[in-house]
């Protein structure tokens, strides 16, 4: 008794010539090609390729020869008649299953955006508290060198300044219980501007001009709180670390790393980024909040040194010092204007690395 | 009407891509899930599904096209490469001595990784039911890469082991030894520009030569010339663009602030737009390129004496890479199964064989089985070369 064929083309596997060609099977688990003299054989001696969309089935048989057809319906018919299993069968039926597909976008969504959100700064907190300081210590090795070199020159503070600031920056140093050896460094800072970084390894960097902003002493210390925060959480490293898991991430999802999908890939992964240092900034102010508290310094003068930093870059402040007044009246005069203007924050809050000023001016402000 | 009578049985045979954007998001979409799920393993086996999905839709004389490679094989190679990867990334972060050395050792194996990478694609591709092949030459791949190796390493050592390093004055000693280096060191890297297309079209003459199908051989017969004017005209339609582009985009942004004043707002907007009105020049000499390459590259192949054709249009493809682009971020990637396949569509649409009769003879060759790992080494390292 035989079935009803299934119209494909036929190769011997010797030749690549090409034959039309019909299989046939029987009740009976033999499988066969019409109008030829080969003689049919048992369905458990082929291999039938899994059905991958309407891509064609290829029924492969013992001796090499290789049948191959688009008709895919036909070709599941066979297979559930003779019996025939199809291992990766399942996926076929959740790749054509419209509510399976669906469900899994959505499992595919959350996975993604939990890990983005929750995995990966968990993940590289974990790491980089693990990974040992010496890692820290070569991957700040020659930043500050290469600064000097190309931004910055050395500091104009006079020698008594910089070992009273010193030694206020030390008095924090032992407060905080770190394996990483803290040290601070003065610079004049050039096109940096009044800026305060952490460099991986303990350097903290303050400008002239940043300290030159600061009308008390307080503020300075401050600053340095919230840099020490920086290097306490070896936010560099884990900078590094979230950056390589995005770009893991990116892999598997994109499942290749071409130049094509790289323009595309380059946004979202700079705005994620953004995201995450946005997140490192809060802890560091969380850090020098808690320590301002301990060391009995209001935390209104963190406050302050933000405001001062905001407003340095309005028009009040550039049109002021422009007239060779005193940088402390300016600074007076452009952070109450700062109050009026609120408006061009909006924007600069989506991508810049800070998270808007206001929130974090307004955290210090909640406490006396 | 009917002029071929005199010309011997030429057949021009076009490509055909049936795949369809619905159906191979399904597959990608479940991939990924899978993916995930299995903390990445499944991964090899997402690679092969797609593979196969792309091969089986691409259609020439009615037969498609197979691949053929096991996952587990890929899932190996997968391994010792994301290892060798891990190693590479981190120890940059430990020693920088640790991280030149993994990536001399990286470079040493560049050509010999190639030679596999090509052997594991090819032989797992088929059509008709006979395989592809790839001659892995070892030698020549080592050959054909020393000369640039040796200039590219000549000159970074002599620029970071020789010069003073430091911003400090130069000692007696260090001057004099600046003066042993030939000044001709210096114009090294003028050459770099000067040979590159000649690198790259040796290059792809070895790896299309050493390509077969069955017991066909691949050859390419086109010189380096059709490289050379390439880069060349891409070079000058980028400067001559990019200036007109200046202007505009300058002119644009100037009057943007000269409008909303200088705040650093409206200043950030402007640099923010101007960098979004580069991109479609950026996307046009990637387009541009990639159009000219690929046509350049499979126009001139030839297997005995079968003619492989390639005509696809820049404005086209450019076309195609800005509503790619446009459709995946708006979707917020959940588009890219849809560029995926209109991609592939249009390069097939555009993709011909002149055979000079059934293409029936040809013989399958012996089978070897492949290591995985020259090819996902490669591709953890990028080291693609578009063929």
């Amino acid at each position: 008794m035989q079935e009803a064929d299934i119209q494909g083309l036929f190769f011997d596997g010797q030749t690549s010539t090409k034959h039309q060609a019909a299989l046939f099977y029987r009740d009976d688990g033999q499988v066969g090609i019409t109008a030829s003299d080969r003689s049919p054989v048992p369905v458990e001696s082929l291999r039938i390729s899994s059905r991958i969309g309407n891509t064609p089935r290829y029924i492969e048989f013992p001796d090499g020869s290789q049948f191959e057809t688009t008709d895919n319906d036909a070709v599941d018919r066979l297979c559930q008649r003779l019996g025939y299993r199809d291992r990766q069968g399942f996926i076929h039926a959740l790749e054509s299953n419209k509510r399976y597909v669906f469900a899994t976008l959505l499992i595919v969504i959350a996975a993604v955006w939990g890990f983005v959100q929750y995995g990966v700064p968990a993940m590289s907190r974990e790491i980089a508290l693990l990974m040992p300081d010496t890692v820290s210590e070569t991957m700040g090795e020659g930043v500050l060198d290469f600064l000097d070199e190309q931004f910055m020159e050395p500091s104009a503070l006079s020698e008594p300044r910089q070992a009273e600031l010193r030694a206020l920056f030390n008095r924090f140093a032992d407060q905080v219980d770190d394996g990483m050896p803290l040290r601070v460094e003065f610079r004049d800072g050039g096109p940096m501007a009044a800026n305060a970084f952490a460099l991986p390894d303990g350097t903290i960097v303050f400008t002239d001009q940043l300290i030159e902003l600061a009308s008390d002493d307080r503020e300075i210390a401050s600053v340095m709180l919230h840099e020490i925060g920086h290097v306490y959480y070896r936010h560099s490293l884990r900078s590094a670390i979230q950056q390589f898991s995005l770009a893991m991430l990116v892999m598997l999802v994109t499942g290749d790393v071409s130049a094509s999908s790289s323009v595309i890939t380059a946004l979202p992964v700079v705005l994620v980024q953004s995201g995450y240092s946005r997140n490192m900034e809060w802890e560091a102010d969380g850090f020098a909040l808690h320590y301002m508290q301990q060391l009995d310094i209001p935390p209104e003068y963190f406050a302050r040194m933000m405001e001062k930093l905001e407003a340095r870059y309005s028009d009040v402040y550039a049109d002021c010092v422009d007239g060779n007044n005193q940088v402390v009246e300016c600074m007076d005069r452009a952070v109450a204007s700062l109050e009026q203007n609120r408006g061009g924050d909006i924007v600069e809050s989506y991508l810049s690395t800070h998270p808007l000023s206001r929130e974090r001016i307004e955290r210090f402000r909640q406490f006396p | 009407m009917n002029n071929t009578v005199a010309v011997a049985q030429d057949r021009i045979l076009p490509f055909e891509f049936r795949g369809k954007a619905r159906e191979y998001f399904s597959i990608w979409i479940v991939n990924i899930a899978l993916t995930i799920v299995t903390l990445g393993v499944y991964s090899a086996w997402a690679k092969v599904r797609t593979n196969q999905y792309f091969y089986g839709n691409t259609f020439l004389d009615d037969a498609s096209f197979r691949y053929l490679a096991s996952p587990v094989q890929i899932l190996k190679g997968r391994i010792i490469a994301f290892v060798l990867f891990l190693a590479y990334y981190f120890s940059g972060l430990i020693s920088t001595t640790a991280s030149v050395i993994t990536l001399a050792v990286l470079m040493l194996l560049f050509p010999a990784l190639l030679v596999m990478s090509m052997a594991f694609k090819l032989r797992n591709s088929a059509w008709k039911n006979v395989r592809f092949d790839f001659n892995k030459d070892f030698k020549k791949a080592y050959l054909l890469f020393t000369l640039p190796a040796l200039l590219v390493g000549g000159y970074v050592a002599v620029t970071f082991l020789m010069l003073p390093t430091s911003g400090q004055p130069m000692t007696e000693a260090e001057a004099q030894q600046l003066q042993n280096i030939p000044m001709a060191v210096f114009f090294i890297p003028l050459l770099f520009p000067i040979l590159f297309p000649l690198f790259e079209y040796l290059v792809v003459r070895f790896l299309v030569s050493q390509s077969r199908y069955g017991d066909g051989v691949f050859d390419f017969h086109a010189g380096a010339g059709g490289f050379y004017s390439m880069y060349m005209l891409a070079g000058l339609v980028f400067a001559v663009v990019g200036i007109i582009y200046g202007l505009v985009v300058g002119g644009l942004s100037a009057g943007l602030i000269a409008m909303l004043g200088e705040e650093s707002a409206a200043g950030f907007l402007g640099m923010l737009i101007s960098l979004l009105m580069m991109l479609p020049l950026y996307l046009w000499i990637f387009a541009y390129i990639n159009t000219k390459k690929t046509n350049l590259i499979y126009s001139n192949i030839r297997i005995d004496g079968h003619e492989l054709g390639s005509e696809l249009k820049v404005m086209e493809m450019f076309k195609l890479y800005v509503t790619n682009t446009l459709g995946i971020l708006l979707s917020l990637g959940l588009l890219m199964p849809w560029a995926k396949v209109r991609t592939a569509r249009y390069r097939a649409s555009r993709t011909r064989l002149t055979a000079m009769d059934d293409m029936n003879d040809y013989v399958n060759a012996q089978r070897q089985r492949q290591s995985a790992f020259g090819e996902e080494m490669g591709e953890m390292f990028d080291m693609d070369l578009g063929f």
